[in-house]
């Protein structure tokens, strides 16, 4: 391992050729400047990551939700470049992840496991002409880095509006650590229609553990995007903080879709934010199988009238498993509405909660807002909790609220196995009808994915 | 054959069915009547190993096979399926897929599927666009009996019970699904049918080989199809006193 | 002084405790209540059922826990919430939690917050009425209605 010395520093770099090499674990304000340098980044940036690091030493951990007196801060790595990175081998890939690949059926799944490493060289190919038509519409698409070396202005303008640093201790950590994640602009009134997929991005490397994330639909545009995988990755970096903005303007739509299935050694902490303008819609779809602790709450600020927010998140949480997870809606503005739908499933002991937020502001008037979330309970040793808030105070709203937790529905199951599905098939079955509001939404691929991910979970998995 | 021999069944610690015993051999069809709360459905469920009943005493036998100890599953796969009076719905699972998983289970391949899926649509009046709805969920109870026949043309199974599947239809529902249930034993002469029926109108449109009145949890006559005009014309009435003096006249 | 806490631990099978409460918050009234249930044996059963009209700037906060321990097979907890918001600058804040360690149980809760139906108010206003007296019995029919 080499220790970052400020003496190479003289004979330069050029990003992203560079020999593979780690910053010391443990983060100081060297790590960041460090991290600024090598990514080339003009100077308010450099500021914006120091003062972000001030904040996050100053910042506690939050007191509900995970226990996350396990993170130890100093036995980290803050940047890793991952060329050199055990994990790119697929020989190397710890046994149950490949298993799981295998369980799954996804066809060469070496070949897709290290597409989002290759995908830089494929992707020019596969998606060149795609990308090619975007850009002559005006549409930006590139890694966060290259974001803010050729539109530092529209960059600057919109990063860290919606989540400052000082939002949370990890938003502060991200803030100050950032690398990675998708810049993405779509310009007025044009729609995309195909989803934009994170891997596919030129230049994109595989997932970091700072992503940070920025899309800016303006007005009269729609764009859907894509995040995640539903096999499992594996990921040596066991604290994930990503921070995902988004500003969907007049009329603008945009959709973003998540499937995470984190190695179960990972602390997943991500923020995630939409400001939602005149009648514009924000969707986030939000799928969790993995990951040690999830904490996780994509949230929509309703900011000007008739504006939509709609959260569908769901969560299956296996054994030594804690998914915190749900949505906030934040009604700023009259005529607004909002909709959450939180289905989570724990079993073998695992833990999933729903955590969330509506908010109806005093001079929000007009406003609707519907929660459903579902807890399904599935053995004995496994627990689930809902913690909702409801905050109104607008004129003439509307808010409706309902929960419920149980196990599966003994009728429904005697009416499946007096079929001649076997007990074991009829809770798979009831597992994915439960979640299907949830995984309908996601593209077919995914979907189908995630159900047979279930399934196997559900047999017991590689993890159980 | 199906048989049952001296069944006792409980639930939640009452019993229910006292020693009930009949047997139907293949490719007849019986009908079970009596006033409500004598244990029709009770034995419906029973015969599917509801877990919400417990047997006490007796047996079930399909074409000699033992079926107290077996899970739903595994009668089903043998061949006994029950046309539930109140089906449960399941949100979230398409009919196609339900009905795709089963076939598959059943008969091992999925060959044939969406043939026989469609002939039995037309055969039952049923719309194709049923199909991408969720199972049972929103339906009418006229369409939820319809489902229950639907499946029951399309798993083929060697004995069926039917659980009050002719209550609660309108005139031309009835019709189809009586009609639809010829047809089956048309193409399948095989098939055995046990209906449980709380008035016989449905008759008008099958032939019953054999009747038994149930009452208060147990068969107290067997007859022909005749016995079906003489409860329709006197009721359970006459036969309740016939119970009662059969049981006076052991004592004494 | 009616509470502004209620506890119930339900300690002894098949026990079953059923909380129901009205609140009516006028002018400048700031009301509360914590419920707060703890099932701890088999098949208990609870139900509580919260009834709120507010009117001009009053505010209520409701804090409400239904904890089902691994105990308690097969109980049922229900929570419903209702509040009727009349006047232009009312405040709910409500914390319906459900907290559940065993899997064999039934638990929900329901909470709507809304407005008086301007429909219904029309129909009655149309009938002769005066507009404060429709509201009145609206008011009263919502705080009558059976969930």
């Amino acid at each position: 391992m080499e220790n970052f010395k400020a003496d190479n520093y003289k004979y330069g770099f050029s990003y992203p050729e560079k020999p593979a090499y780690k910053l010391e674990k443990g983060l100081n304000e060297d790590t960041v400047k460090g991290i600024s340098r090598i990514k080339n980044e003009p100077l308010w940036m450099l500021s914006y990551r120091l003062r972000a690091y001030k904040t996050f030493l100053s910042k506690k951990l939050p007191l509900w939700g995970a226990d996350l007196s396990g993170l130890n801060f100093n036995d980290l790595y803050y940047y890793l470049k991952p060329s050199q990175s055990n994990a790119d081998t697929w020989q190397s890939l710890p046994k149950d992840i490949k298993e799981t690949y295998d369980r799954i059926g996804i066809p060469d799944a070496e070949q897709r496991y290290l597409a989002g490493v290759k995908a830089q060289y494929d992707s020019e190919i596969v998606y060149g002409s795609l990308l090619a038509e975007l850009k002559k519409k005006g549409v930006i698409f590139l890694s966060m880095e290259e974001g803010l070396r050729k539109h530092p202005k529209i960059v600057r303008e919109y990063f860290g509006k919606a989540i400052p640093a000082s939002d949370n201790k990890f938003s502060a950590l991200n803030s100050a650590v950032w690398s990675g994640g998708s810049f993405i602009y779509i310009p007025k009134n044009v729609k995309v229609e195909l989803p934009l997929q994170a891997y596919f991005r030129i230049n994109a490397k595989k997932m970091g553990q700072f992503e940070r994330t920025l899309i800016i639909a303006d007005e009269g545009s729609f764009v859907s995007y894509i995040e995640g995988c539903t096999a499992p990755i594996y990921s040596q970096d066991s604290l994930h903080a990503a921070v995902v903005e988004i500003f969907v303007k007049k009329n603008a739509r945009v959709r973003y879709s998540t499937v995470q299935n984190w190695s179960r050694n990972v602390y997943n902490l991500v923020t995630k934010r939409a400001f939602v303008y005149e009648d514009a819609v924000m969707e986030w779809v939000d799928g969790n199988l993995g990951s040690k602790i999830t904490m996780k709450y994509p949230s929509v600020y309703l900011m000007e009238k008739g504006a939509r927010g709609v959260i569908l998140s769901m969560a299956l949480a296996g054994k030594n498993q804690f998914l915190d997870a749900g949505g906030k809606a934040v009604h700023l503005a009259e005529n607004t509405s909002s909709q959450i739908i939180s289905k989570s499933i724990s079993k073998n002991g695992g833990g999933s909660n729903y955590r969330g937020l509506v908010k109806v502001c005093a001079n929000a008037k007009n406003c609707k807002s519907s929660v459903v979330c579902d807890g399904l309970i599935l053995d004995k040793k496994s627990y689930t909790n809902t913690f909702p808030v409801m905050d109104v105070a607008g004129k003439n709203a509307q808010v409706a609220h309902e929960a419920s937790v149980g196990r599966v529905d003994e009728e429904q199951l005697f009416y499946l196995t007096s079929r001649g599905i076997s007990e074991q098939e009829a809770v798979n079955m009831l597992v994915n009808g439960f979640i299907e509001p949830i995984a309908k939404e996601f593209p077919m691929e995914y979907a189908l994915e995630l159900n047979s991910l279930i399934a196997l979970e559900m047999e017991g998995g590689v993890n159980a | 054959m199906l048989e049952v021999k001296n069944l006792k069944v409980n639930r939640g610690g009452k019993n229910i069915l006292k020693a009930v015993s009949l047997s139907i051999k293949e490719g007849e069809t019986h009908i079970l009547m009596g006033p409500n709360g004598s244990g029709k459905s009770t034995l419906a469920n029973a015969l599917l190993g509801n877990p919400l009943y417990t047997v006490a005493g007796g047996k079930i036998l399909l074409d000699k096979m033992p079926l107290v100890k077996l899970s739903p599953d595994k009668r089903a796969k043998l061949g006994l399926f029950l046309a539930f009076q109140y089906p449960v719905e399941v949100e979230g699972v398409s009919m196609r897929s339900f009905l795709r998983t089963v076939y598959i289970e059943l008969k091992k391949s999925g060959e044939n599927f969406n043939k026989n899926l469609v002939e039995s649509l037309k055969l039952l009046n049923i719309n194709e666009n049923f199909m991408g709805r969720a199972l049972n969920f929103g339906f009418s109870g006229g369409e939820k009996k319809k489902s229950e026949i639907l499946q029951l043309a399309l798993f083929s199974p060697k004995y069926a019970i039917l659980d009050e599947t002719d209550s609660g239809l309108d005139v031309a529902s009835l019709r189809t699904v009586a009609e639809g249930i010829s047809a089956l034993k048309k193409t399948n002469p095989k098939l055995g049918i046990l209906m449980i029926t709380h008035n016989p109108r449905i008759l008008k449109y099958l032939n019953a080989d054999v009747v038994h009145i149930m009452f208060q949890g147990k068969i107290i006559k067997s007859g022909n199809a005749a016995l079906v005009k003489e409860v329709e014309e006197k009721g359970y009435g006459d036969t309740k006193s016939k119970l009662i003096m059969m049981n006076s006249e052991r004592i004494g | 002084m009616p509470s502004k806490e209620i506890k119930v631990n339900l300690d002894k099978a098949k026990e079953t405790a059923k909380v129901e409460r009205v609140f009516v918050g006028r002018k400048n009234e700031e009301l509360e209540i914590d419920i707060h249930i703890v099932h701890n044996a088999r098949k208990t059963i609870s139900k509580v059922l919260v009834k709120v009209v507010l009117y001009d700037n009053a505010t209520f906060r409701f804090n409400g826990r239904i904890r089902v321990l691994k105990k308690a097979h097969l109980s049922e907890g229900s929570l419903r919430l209702q509040a009727l918001l009349i006047g232009d600058n009312c405040r709910v804040f409500a914390e319906p939690a459900l907290e559940i360690e065993n899997n064999s149980v039934k638990c929900f809760h329901k909470v709507s917050i809304s407005k008086l139906n301007e429909e219904e108010i029309f129909y009655l206003i149309s009938k002769g009425l005066e507009r404060d007296s429709a509201i009145d019995l609206v008011v009263q029919g919502f705080v009558r209605a059976q969930p």
